[in-house]
């Protein structure tokens, strides 16, 4: 049972509503999201950040995913938070949740994630997207890069941190997937599993945030202090 | 179509991790809540006291279904 939460309370870890807000991403708080959790607690450790679609219907509206993520799911809290398609991201639990599962073993930038043993050791993002060929918004794709760059600035990780779910569990996961068509200024969204890394993939992305690179625009919501802390 | 959330199974809330008594007395009560709200008060709008209660009947809960090799 883990003793990382991530609603403050945990010294060196800082709340992840000031995290996201400082990235400049909309955000909503879900009630009771401080001490929501699955059944073993806090984090053990936190090492990374999975990547999830819903495949949910794209018809389906944030409000009523958001419930059945935070509270109606019979293994809620799935994930820690959801981002919706306008990009606002929905923070609903601060402690382990419930979206890797079987999987694994991982090797991340501060230590590896055992075998199946990613909720309680990674963070969990649910992208609300039908997994069948809905393009991704461009602002829920400035989002997702924007709030991984700074949750590994904040938690002392890297941008390679950020897995799919389907690298943590290739034999029966294939999220993220891309649209149809590509969303302009984020060419791995386009219909197949998202590349994570090699250059053009959403790794890449969030270093190029992190690092306040010409092409984000993005140079103010790093977290400097954090990102310079030894793990 | 794919239902709401229609990838998470169950494998994808696996985890060895221990079970955290309060975190599992809070799950427990929350569902309760959120199925009935009118006479079942959510973990936090329990007393220290109750909390511990709870807390202690999961410590027992668990420790029985160890022992059969269900837990």
């Amino acid at each position: 049972m883990g003793s990382i939460w991530l609603d403050g309370r945990s010294g060196a870890y800082p709340a992840l509503d000031m995290v996201i807000r400082s990235a400049g991403v909309p955000i909503k708080l879900y009630s009771g999201w401080q001490t929501r959790s699955r059944s073993s607690g806090g984090f053990t450790q936190l090492l990374g950040i999975v990547c999830h679609h819903t495949a949910s219907p794209s018809s389906q509206g944030f409000q009523s995913c958001w419930d059945y993520l935070a509270v109606g799911h019979p293994d809620s809290p799935v994930a820690n938070m959801i981002l919706g398609r306008d990009g606002t991201v929905g923070v609903h639990a601060a402690g382990a949740s419930n979206h890797a599962g079987k999987g694994g073993p991982w090797n991340m930038s501060r230590g590896t994630v055992p075998l199946d043993s990613a909720n309680s050791y990674c963070i969990g993002i649910e992208a609300q997207n039908d997994g069948v060929g809905e393009n991704w918004s461009p602002a829920m794709m400035e989002s997702y890069e924007k709030m991984c760059a700074a949750m590994c600035s904040a938690y002392g990780l890297q941008a390679s941190d950020c897995i799919a779910h389907r690298e943590w569990a290739p034999s029966r996961k294939i999220d993220p997937w891309g649209g149809n068509q590509a969303t302009a200024g984020f060419v791995y969204t386009g219909p197949r599993m998202w590349p994570m890394r090699g250059g053009q993939g959403f790794c890449d992305g969030v270093a190029r945030r992190m690092s306040g690179g010409p092409d984000t625009g993005d140079e103010d919501f790093v977290f400097p202090w954090f990102a310079t802390r030894s793990a | 179509m794919p239902g709401p959330i229609g990838d998470m199974t169950p494998e994808d809330a696996f985890d060895p991790d221990d079970i955290d008594p309060e975190a599992t007395a809070r799950i427990f009560m929350n569902i309760r809540h959120n199925l009935a709200p009118e006479g079942h008060p959510n973990y936090d709008e329990l007393s220290a006291e109750e909390k511990a209660l709870y807390a202690f009947v999961i410590i027992l809960l668990l420790k029985r279904l160890r022992e059969e090799g269900t837990g």
